[in-house]
């Protein structure tokens, strides 16, 4: 009886010796194959994140209210530990008394690892044609717009925005504010406060969540020229034009600039 | 002069012959007998011992081995479909709406449910676009814009994005899944700020 005991204990302590160079054996050879390999694979993964494409962009046509602005977007968001993200965005418009359009944006707010790339949209009504322009790779893919789409995007027979999404505030107690009038970058901007509440325990909040949001439109630009929103749950973003300039814009801001390469169109 | 092997045989059979008469007792080979079968048995049973031994620590191996690669092995769940869009072709793991407090199972299912009703309320398209067939999901409004003024410009961007990056625009993936890049269009405004997002293929 006392060597079978002796021999189980002998064969256990060595199958947990074995076990364990296994485990270190394994982790070893993880290290060896996988680390290099993961290191090509983070630079596969981080090129094709930064890979950002302008597909489309849709708006009302807007004629006879041409002006050019800058804008810039920040959002910054306080969290628990006092810790601050802030993500900072600009842009510049232009649109001349046709009704064409031009914007060159950076979306760093959809990727902050890049947020100096700039895409360029001009949308031509009148030529019905849109240009999606990419000043980092130097080239241009051409949309064709259709007489039904432009008729569909018309400001006039089609005041409504371009596309309608689903309503996620469904549900949410909404309070409308008039703020009157005020003068924001010489022009006159009417005001209006949205507050809304989501009630306690909507979302599996103790307190009622308020936010309030303030929007300030032009009626001689037919755009908003600053807003600002303070959202508890996602923290306060504030939207600015500046360097508001009124009346007609040069022809060839909405033209394709020379030396563009043309990709295929959609 | 003598070959000395000769004078050792000779020795030797003078030995012979001096203890010829000498035999060993009558019960030795009975004794002789008994005690090599008793140590025959001592060996079986030792033998026995060790194959018990060795067959217990086989056992403890085998559940050492289950155990470990049961802690090691990649998860043999399949892939979850996303839930609250209704497209067959994505794989994407199941996204709520992030919740900012404590929520109970039975609200995020709640809230699930509501996403999915929704989606299934605007359903994906597919289109051609040079020469290949992109499908995607309908636009999912996100809660990180709930409040954002309607935008009177609306720009598509595609973007490859990590699951665990779409936290920031009020949807979360559980913990659970892990973080995979995934193709996804949004709908952003004139403001640079994201409105709705669909993930495409």
């Amino acid at each position: 009886m006392f060597r079978t005991y002796r021999t189980a204990t002998i064969s256990l302590l060595t199958a947990a010796f074995a076990l364990h160079c296994a485990a270190q054996r394994t982790t070893f050879q993880l290290e060896k194959f996988l680390k290099p390999e993961l290191g090509v694979n983070q630079q596969e993964e981080k090129a094709r994140a930064e890979m950002m494409e302008l597909l489309d962009s849709k708006s009302k046509v807007v004629q006879g209210k041409p002006y050019s602005a800058q804008s810039q977007t920040d959002v910054v968001q306080t969290l628990a530990d006092g810790n601050r993200i802030q993500r900072h965005t600009s842009s510049k418009f232009y649109r001349d008394n046709s009704g064409r359009t031009r914007s060159e944006q950076t979306f760093s707010a959809i990727n902050p690892s890049i947020p100096g790339e700039t895409k360029i949209f001009i949308d031509d009504p009148v030529a019905s044609v849109a240009w999606v322009i990419d000043p980092g790779s130097h080239s241009a893919r051409k949309l064709v717009r259709s007489g039904k789409y432009l008729a569909e995007h018309n400001g006039e027979t089609q005041p409504a925005a371009p596309a309608k999404l689903p309503k996620l505030n469904e549900g949410r107690d909404i309070v409308v504010e008039q703020l009157g009038q005020k003068t924001i970058e010489g022009v006159e901007c009417s005001g209006k406060r949205d507050t809304i509440t989501i009630s306690a325990g909507q979302i599996g909040n103790e307190q009622p969540v308020v936010i309030v949001t303030e929007t300030w439109t032009s009626p001689a630009i037919g755009a908003v020229v600053q807003s600002s929103t303070t959202d508890p749950r996602f923290g306060q973003t504030t939207y600015q034009l500046l360097h508001l300039e009124l009346g007609e814009q040069p022809l060839d801001l909405f033209e394709l600039p020379a030396g563009y390469q043309i990709e295929g169109s959609r | 002069m003598k070959h000395p092997e000769y004078e050792l045989n000779m020795i030797l059979h003078q030995l012979h012959n001096e203890h010829r008469g000498i035999e060993a007792p009558s019960n030795l080979e009975d004794l002789l007998v008994q005690r090599s079968r008793l140590n025959a048995g001592s060996a079986a049973s030792q033998r026995w011992s060790r194959a018990w031994g060795l067959g217990f620590a086989l056992v403890v191996i085998a559940a050492a081995v289950v155990w470990w690669a049961s802690i090691h092995a990649p998860s043999s769940h399949p892939p979850q479909q996303i839930v609250m869009l209704p497209a067959p072709a994505i794989q994407t793991p199941p996204i709520q709406q992030a919740p900012t407090a404590p929520q109970t199972v039975a609200q995020g299912q709640a809230n699930s449910r509501h996403i999915t009703q929704r989606g299934q309320r605007h359903a994906g398209y597919s289109t051609q676009v040079e020469g290949s067939v992109v499908f995607a999901t309908s636009f999912l409004p996100l809660p990180a814009s709930e409040a954002l003024p309607e935008p009177a410009q609306q720009s598509i961007v595609r973007a490859r994005i990590l699951t665990s990056s779409l936290a920031q625009y009020g949807l979360e993936v559980p913990a659970s899944i892990a973080p995979q890049l995934v193709s996804a269009e949004f709908l952003v405004g004139e403001d640079g700020l994201p409105r709705a997002i669909r993930f495409v293929r």
